[in-house]
């Protein structure tokens, strides 16, 4: 409740610029984030924004007043709360911001404010799976729309909208043009929910009312719409564009009408209504003249109005009732009267009866269906049969729920508290003020139509437009939708029969998808996963030999020019040694027989380090491989029988990786060694030994003085493996108690 | 020996691998000595070797005299030894342990909590 403040005070600043911003002036301040990728904070309030924000933080206020009732007694509310406002944050960022990266930004944490909004009774296996729905497709489209963005910046040679919508030439002539459109109507048509994306929406119906009301009717959802007006100077004239979103919105426009009828759930019968609206939108944007343009904005408009207004309603209904199906309810006008009243003035608002606001809406969409160039007849009857659905959905969910049949309701309803009351109350009054008196938001409606589609002739919001085709249409259309309506009433049987098969719905390819990926998340993992070290081994240095090799191609194999006038008989005899006791190590049958080579193989490196100068690693090495072997031989003797590899195939194919691997080492180190070192630190230490560390042994100097906290570490190590040896020695597990007594 | 000191490393890096390759625990942990030896051979060689010239300041001198085979790569292959010698201490009393567990040196017959159930 005092949440509601918040937005109630972005809405009272909003209103303070109000004039100026319906006078044609535009707001924006900015923010560097990190400028050398043009990314800003950047802010831009125009017509078009204030539209939008001014839905945003007013319906915002409405909805987290109701909330606050309407949520009382449920669990986690508080978290609840903040996603709710978190989104509004966002969703006003979104619509405000100028940089296109920030917009993207904004764009992506609606989603996933969306996200913990939808997924709020996530006990449910339903709802957990219809926020991942809504997640997934809408964060999938938001990644073409990342895509789409750059290579907007990139083309435009901006990353400001503002400054991209006056570059449309610049983008056309770098290539980028048709790319850049396609991605982003990916984008926003997966936000949008149009289709064949469009299934998300009605299962994002899991949500609480408030959120349904809030970001699936008024803001989220029209955030595509408000992305595809903002960029649609851009683009509006190109090839595809259009016809791209004609098709799609149309598609979306008709086929979630007639989905929305045949619907009994209040919630997804208004579901159904928003996809087809926001369809409606596209297509109003796709025919992209002047007069469309005016008709998308005042649709915008009157649709938030009357479809935030029914949710809500439908949200006091089901919280009154206990039930949301339209043939349980009906005659609770008694009962609820200003519920009622409310529902009746913003279904009249949707039916687009005079003088309600959406019947200036109506006025306008055919307005623009009729005076298109091509096509008109056709997208004038898809307008047609839409407007008639949507008066048969107005019936249904006015005259259905608050007269008609007596209900079959277990409790007697009575009227929801004036909180709840509120919301609709004062979005149903604004249908009607916004109606009769069109001259109060016909400035800021003029301006938004005019960052849409620039020089558009001014907007003049009339009711009475005389007697005209329009009109002719408009009551046609309300006729059909009675009609429409009366069928829908008299057999209910009839359309409970109706039903679709699931395979040819988007959904199910979706489902499909998702289950295939699973699937193949498996099947990889198993195989790469697969539990067999050696194979991980193989997987690791042959990745390694295969890099090496890529790097060192280059390089070609240095000159060896071995001096053999250098060599002492001892050098060979260890070499030779060496290798040879390497060898049998690896051979081996027996595992003493191993051990002792490798002992053999310690003590040749100790030699090693004898020749060439370094006393204190043979001490260290004789001292270990001692130790080692002595440890070996007490610890295993009791050990099963020395396994070794039976196919010879595989001993082969491991053979072959490990020579590629001993080679390309050989060639490592040689190369390595034919390039001169230069160490300052050699130096440094021959020097500083003496006079800071006071000691002759350099390399002791170094380990106990220079580097001494390193040796410290070593200590540390080897202290961490003595408790762990101490502590897998004195491991018992419970078989073991049980022998011992 | 400079020039051969590659071919010994490379020798031994193949034997290691080789070892680590196989289902035996023992030749695992035998494999990974192996390759301790080859990296810290390599890590000798790479910063050059000088022959029969340790890094001690002569009575008298206050600074190394030329020629000296150089303090640093010692002082870190002398940590490594040591190091590689607790992780060696460490896998042999592992092994000793998961015998007497499992009874099986075998590492194939180890692996289930890799493998995901169908």
């Amino acid at each position: 409740m005092v949440l509601a403040l918040y937005p109630a005070a972005a809405f009272a600043w909003l209103m303070t610029q109000f004039g100026s911003v319906s006078g044609g002036e535009v707001i924006s301040s900015s923010w560097d984030w990190v400028p050398t990728m043009g990314i800003s904070l950047s802010f831009h309030l125009d017509g078009l924004s204030m539209l939008f924000a001014l839905l945003i933080t007013g319906i915002g206020a409405l909805v987290l007043t109701y909330a606050g009732t309407y949520m009382k007694g449920m669990p986690k509310t508080d978290r609840f709360f903040m996603s709710l406002v978190l989104f509004m944050a966002s969703m006003l960022g979104l619509v405000l911001s100028d940089n296109i990266i920030s917009l993207f930004i904004f764009w992506e944490l609606t989603s996933f404010s969306s996200y913990f909004l939808i997924g709020y009774h996530h006990e449910d296996k339903e709802s957990r799976k219809s926020a991942l729905e809504a997640l997934l497709i809408t964060a999938g489209g938001g990644l073409a729309l990342l895509a789409g963005l750059i290579l907007l910046g990139i083309g435009g040679g901006s990353m400001e909208m503002s400054q991209l919508v006056q570059r449309g030439d610049e983008l056309a002539e770098s290539g980028l043009f048709t790319a850049a459109m396609l991605l982003i109507i990916i984008g926003c048509f997966t936000k949008s929910a149009q289709f064949p994306f469009h299934f998300w929406l009605p299962s994002a119906m899991a949500a609480p009312t408030p959120v349904s009301a809030y970001l699936h009717s008024a803001t989220m959802v029209k955030a595509g719409v408000y992305l595809l007006a903002r960029v649609s100077p851009v683009f509006n004239g190109a090839d595809g564009w259009h016809a791209l979103l004609l098709i799609f919105g149309g598609i979306t426009m008709v086929l979630g009408a007639l989905i929305a009828v045949m619907q009994t759930d209040l919630k997804k019968i208004l579901a159904y209504t928003t996809v087809s609206a926001l369809g409606l939108l596209v297509m109003l944007l796709g025919i992209g003249t002047g007069i469309a343009i005016k008709a998308a904005v005042i649709f915008i408009l009157a649709h938030a109005l009357y479809k935030g207004c029914l949710f809500l309603i439908a949200g006091i209904v089901d919280h009154e009732t206990g039930s949301r199906n339209i043939r349980k309810l009906g005659r609770l006008f008694k009962q609820m009267p200003v519920t009622g009243t409310a529902a009746v003035v913003a279904c009249l608002s949707m039916a687009g009866i005079p003088p309600l606001f959406g019947f200036i809406s109506k006025e306008y969409s055919y307005e623009s269906t009729i005076g298109m160039v091509v096509n008109s007849p056709l997208t004038t009857s898809a307008f047609f049969i839409t407007g008639m659905l949507f008066v048969a959905a107005a019936g249904m969910l006015s005259y259905m729920v608050f007269f008609g049949r007596r209900n079959k309701l277990d409790i007697k309803p009575h009227e929801a508290p004036i909180t709840m009351l509120a919301g609709p109350a004062v979005l149903a009054v604004l249908s009607i003020v916004l109606g009769v008196f069109s001259g109060l938001i016909n400035p800021l409606l003029d301006q938004a139509s005019q960052v849409v589609f620039p020089e558009n002739e001014p907007l003049n919001l009339k009711l009475w437009h005389g007697i005209n085709t329009e009109l002719i249409l408009s009551m046609t259309t309300l006729v059909a939708g009675i009609a429409a309506f009366a069928f829908v009433y008299y057999n209910p049987r009839l359309m409970s029969m109706i039903e679709i098969s699931d395979k040819i719905k988007p959904s199910y390819a979706y489902k499909q998808t998702m289950d295939s990926l699973a699937e193949l998340a498996k099947n990889v993992t198993q195989r790469v996963q697969n539990g067999y070290l050696r194979v991980y081994i193989s997987m690791m240095v042959g990745t390694f030999c295969v890099l090496a090799l890529i790097v060192l191609k280059d390089f070609g194999i240095p000159n060896i020019e071995v001096l053999w006038s250098d060599f002492r008989v001892y050098d060979i005899v260890i070499g030779v040694l060496m290798i040879v006791a390497c060898f049998y190590t690896v051979v081996a049958k027996s595992r003493l027989l191993a051990i002792a080579m490798l002992g053999v193989v310690g003590y040749g490196v100790a030699f090693v380090f004898i020749i060439f100068g370094a006393p204190d690693l043979a001490m260290t090495q004789i001292l270990i491989e001692t130790l080692t072997v002595v440890l070996f031989v007490l610890v295993l003797w009791k050990l099963p029988h020395y396994l070794i590899f039976d196919e010879g195939f595989i001993k082969f194919r491991y053979f072959l990786v490990s020579a590629l691997f001993g080679a390309i080492m050989t060639w490592i180190v040689m190369l390595i060694t034919s390039y001169p070192l230069d160490s300052h630190l050699k130096t440094w230490f021959a020097e500083s030994s003496y006079p800071l560390g006071m000691g002759r042994n350099v390399v002791n100097v170094i380990l106990v003085d220079f580097r001494s906290l390193d040796t410290l570490g070593e200590i540390v190590v080897l202290g961490i493996a003595a408790v762990g040896i101490y502590g897998l020695i004195k491991f018992t597990t419970e078989d073991d108690k049980e022998e011992a007594i | 020996m400079e020039d051969v000191l590659p071919f010994l490393i490379g020798g031994l890096y193949a034997g290691g691998v080789y070892l680590v390759l196989h289902k035996s625990f023992v030749k695992l942990i035998i494999g990974l000595i192996i390759l301790g030896y080859a990296s810290n051979l390599m890590l000798f060689t790479i910063s050059r070797i000088t022959r029969g010239a340790p890094a001690l300041v002569p009575e008298g001198a206050e600074a190394l005299v030329e020629p000296y085979a150089d303090p640093l790569p010692q002082a870190l292959v002398l940590t490594a030894i040591v190091i590689g010698f607790g992780i060696q201490a460490f896998a042999i009393v592992l092994i000793k342990v998961g015998y007497r567990i499992v009874a099986t040196d075998n590492l194939d017959d180890l692996n289930t909590t890799d493998r995901l159930d169908d």
